[in-house]
């Protein structure tokens, strides 16, 4: 970060510098400014692309805890699931009953 | 009285739970939202400049130009188009996706759903006491109907309990877990990509297409009326202001950011210390009060209901009137 900030004020600097000037010693400034405006440009893109290794560790802990909440929703969703099948289990007894009164009625 | 302090006792342990800021949690998930509307907004206004720029600094060469010098500047577009390959892009979406999953685990268990769980449990068992009479020839009731409509209302009414204790306790973990995280991405994203690099960058890119007006203003000068250079540098003058003025998009951005991580970080240091005020306590208590007596309107709509019970996006668990669809 603290190159890319020494890049920007050596750039600014230029800036100052190439509009007072005429003929080569104009071009030959105006060159050096783009040359390290390219190069900051490539850092602050590098930067922004591959973060910092603490933001890396962050995120990818962060993606973790995430995922444990979603898990733990899950869980407690499950609290329903469980009565819906205890009535299943029961519906499923009260049909049975059923069907073995309807074979008793036969016999 | 023996029996009844323990669950006074627990009553008060879950209200501590139940007391969890359910209204931070959602205040955060907003504040979440805005970073990403506000990051989005910084990433674009960066890709604009730095088409600008590359345009900038060939307007200021004396170079003659063919189609293919514009090359440069349509691998720049694609490159940064692909913004979800950017380290704080990345770390926006873990924000965004870790106060989803915040805001769904909030919401888990919901009564509703445990009422309608309650509700097919009750009528199984009002079913099977039906088919046990008819089996045993006789009128005698192994479930009474009030029976099954008071089980049914008990186990929803425990479940409901069970899911909140789970939830508030499950959301403490969560959030503490993740605080440590969230104040390093905030930090970072904040006072290093923002601040260090993209408000750095803008201010320098913005210089450099004023350097190429205030060049063209020095080479005319001589020749140029007042009028003609007060509307020069009135221009000129724009620009500087526009330039300087760049901090104030990365404020706002900053800002969104700043906010997420305070509103955590309040959040996890509330639950950290387990300290409930009174307040607090008083409001999840009557929170609990109602839930039960939402549970005792439920058991007399089991008891009542001669349709059909369903849940209602509007009026929550209602009776549905005969001949209608609702």
């Amino acid at each position: 970060m603290a190159e890319l900030s020494e890049l920007n004020k050596a750039i600014n600097a230029l800036n100052d510098l190439w509009p007072l000037l005429e003929g080569e010693d104009r071009e030959k400034i105006l060159k050096e400014r783009d040359s390290l405006n390219e190069q900051a440009s490539e850092l602050a893109h590098k930067t922004l692309l591959e973060g910092v290794p603490e933001l890396t560790d962050a995120v990818e802990q962060l993606k973790q805890v995430t995922q444990s909440a979603k898990d733990a929703r899950s869980f407690i969703d499950q609290t329903a699931i469980r009565i819906n099948k205890i009535e299943d289990t029961i519906g499923k007894a009260a049909l049975a009953v059923g069907k073995v009164a309807g074979l008793l009625a036969v016999l | 009285m023996k029996s009844t302090m323990p669950v006074f006792m627990m009553l008060i342990g879950l209200s501590g739970c139940a007391s969890t800021p359910l209204g931070n949690i959602e205040a955060f998930g907003v504040a979440a939202e805005n970073v990403s509307d506000k990051i989005d907004s910084v990433i674009d206004e960066y890709n604009k400049a730095n088409v600008s720029d590359r345009l900038v600094m060939m307007a200021q060469s004396n170079r003659k130009y063919v189609k293919s010098d514009l090359d440069p500047i349509r691998k720049i577009v694609i490159r940064d188009s692909d913004k979800k390959s950017f380290a704080l892009y990345k770390a926006n979406k873990a924000l965004g996706d870790y106060s989803k999953s915040l805001t769904d685990l909030a919401s888990a268990g919901s009564q509703k759903e445990l009422s309608l769980a309650g509700v097919k449990l009750s009528r199984s068992l009002s079913e099977m006491n039906d088919q046990y009479k008819v089996l045993t020839e006789s009128e005698v009731d192994i479930v009474s109907s009030e029976n099954s409509n008071k089980l049914g209302r008990i186990v929803a009414e425990v479940s409901s309990f069970y899911a909140g204790y789970k939830r508030s306790r499950a959301l403490k973990e969560v959030i503490i877990a993740a605080d440590p995280s969230i104040q390093i991405i905030g930090d970072v994203l904040s006072n290093q990509l923002l601040k260090g690099v993209i408000e750095g960058r803008l201010y320098t890119m913005k210089g450099n297409e004023l350097a190429g007006y205030i060049s063209d203003y020095n080479a005319k000068v001589q020749t140029m009326s007042f009028s003609q250079r007060k509307k020069a540098l009135d221009d000129i003058y724009a620009m500087y202001m526009a330039m300087e003025s760049v901090s104030a998009t990365i404020v706002q951005a900053q800002k969104a950011v700043l906010s997420v991580t305070k509103a955590h970080g309040e959040l996890a240091a509330e639950l950290r210390s387990n300290r409930f005020s009174g307040k607090k306590i008083a409001a999840a208590l009557k929170d609990i009060k109602t839930v039960h007596k939402g549970f005792n309107d439920l058991e007399e709509l089991m008891r009542n209901c001669e349709t059909e019970i369903v849940a209602d996006d509007e009026k929550g668990i209602i009776c549905k009137a005969s001949g209608s669809d609702n």
